[in-house]
């Protein structure tokens, strides 16, 4: 007949189970605590990009410069500046926009390196409600002086 | 004859070997257990975001008397405690801009190449969401010793250097940056392509 007088478990067997739980536990905790800090660079290239805004209206509205490229996109508000003398409706403006880029981590013991190299960043007018940018946008594959861009308010 | 004398029965209990193969069956079952809810550890992600940062834009000015733009790169490099220079990353100046030249320096051309620098010490957030957030808690408790650790094994900005390299034979004043002093802006490499040599 199937009996037995003690619990299967045995004290030692519970007491063995306990701590290689704990060890592996502590061992977890080490390795995710490990990874929390790393050194980081970043290397990126600046590409110096100018042009004219202008409309044959007036004056320019406020608008932002958008750009795009492999390496990411953002947004810039200048530095650009109107010639007040010359007119409101133009302005000169010059920017430096990320081109190739350079990155890695250090983490455990070693270099990690991502190498994202940028082709063609993308710039482009946000133009406020009303007013469209002729042309669209500018493809930039190097520095460049006549990324020239119009505003043209658009007519119901 | 003697009657043998009557052994205790200790069933599964007694000798080494049934003992270390009741431990190792409590290590399968103690260890697929772990197997089962590591991805719920290892999920638990957010992101890095800086403790210490230097950030820097550098220019580089370039002046050579050749055609085409000479080759080099910027390189962060990191010096060893013996002194063995190791370069990390290398960036290629590709896009320079040219700068207008004056008097006993016409015959030579000069461009100006722009770079944004970034070196910086991340610590991990990971988001706080109900179990995960306890369990990165728990994961934290030993984090007093690592961020110790990271300070003093990583950090160490006066190790890095800024330089410019090149094939060629160039002149770079001043030879290196280190990281560790570098300003926001200011900071500006001259490079002389010197005449025709190559190394």
């Amino acid at each position: 007949m199937w009996h037995r007088k003690r619990f299967f478990i045995t004290k030692s067997d519970l007491l063995f189970a306990v701590l290689l739980a704990l060890a592996i536990w502590l061992g977890f905790c080490w390795y995710i605590g490990s990874t929390n800090y790393r050194l980081t660079y970043r290397l990126e290239e600046q590409i110096l990009v100018s042009g004219v805004v202008r409309t044959t209206e007036p004056s320019l509205p406020e608008f932002n410069f958008a750009y795009s490229s492999n390496t990411g996109s953002g947004e810039r508000g200048g530095p650009y500046y109107s010639d007040r003398e010359r007119s409101p409706s133009v302005a000169d403006y010059e920017l430096m926009l990320p081109g190739a880029r350079v990155h890695g981590y250090y983490r455990s013991g070693e270099w990690e390196q991502d190498d994202r190299v940028s082709g063609e960043i993308n710039l482009s007018i946000e133009a406020p409600a009303g007013w469209r940018a002729e042309p669209p946008d500018h493809t930039i594959s190097g520095p460049r002086s006549d990324a020239d861009f119009d505003l043209i308010r658009e007519t119901q | 004859m003697t009657d043998p004398a009557p052994t205790k029965n200790t069933g599964t209990r007694g000798s080494l070997g049934i003992f270390l193969a009741r431990k190792a069956a409590i290590a399968f079952v103690i260890i697929s257990a772990y197997v089962i809810i590591a991805p719920v550890f290892l999920s638990s992600r957010g992101s890095y975001r800086p403790l210490e940062m230097v950030r820097a834009r550098v220019s580089v000015q370039v002046l050579h008397n050749s055609r085409e733009l000479p080759k080099a790169y910027l390189c962060l490099v990191q010096v060893q405690e013996d002194g063995t220079e190791h370069m990390v990353a290398r960036i290629p100046l590709r896009y320079g801009h040219p700068l207008p030249l004056t008097g006993e320096q016409a015959e030579q051309r000069a461009h100006s190449f722009s770079f944004d620098v970034w070196y910086s010490l991340d610590m991990f957030h990971e988001r706080g969401q109900g179990t995960q957030d306890i369990l990165d808690k728990l994961s934290h408790r030993l984090d007093v010793v690592h961020k110790r650790r990271a300070y003093s094994q990583l950090w160490h900005p006066e190790r890095y250097r800024l330089q410019v390299t090149s094939p060629l034979n160039i002149r770079s004043e001043p030879p290196y940056y280190q990281v560790s002093k570098l300003d926001f802006e200011g900071n500006d490499f001259v490079v002389t392509v010197l005449e025709g040599t190559q190394r």
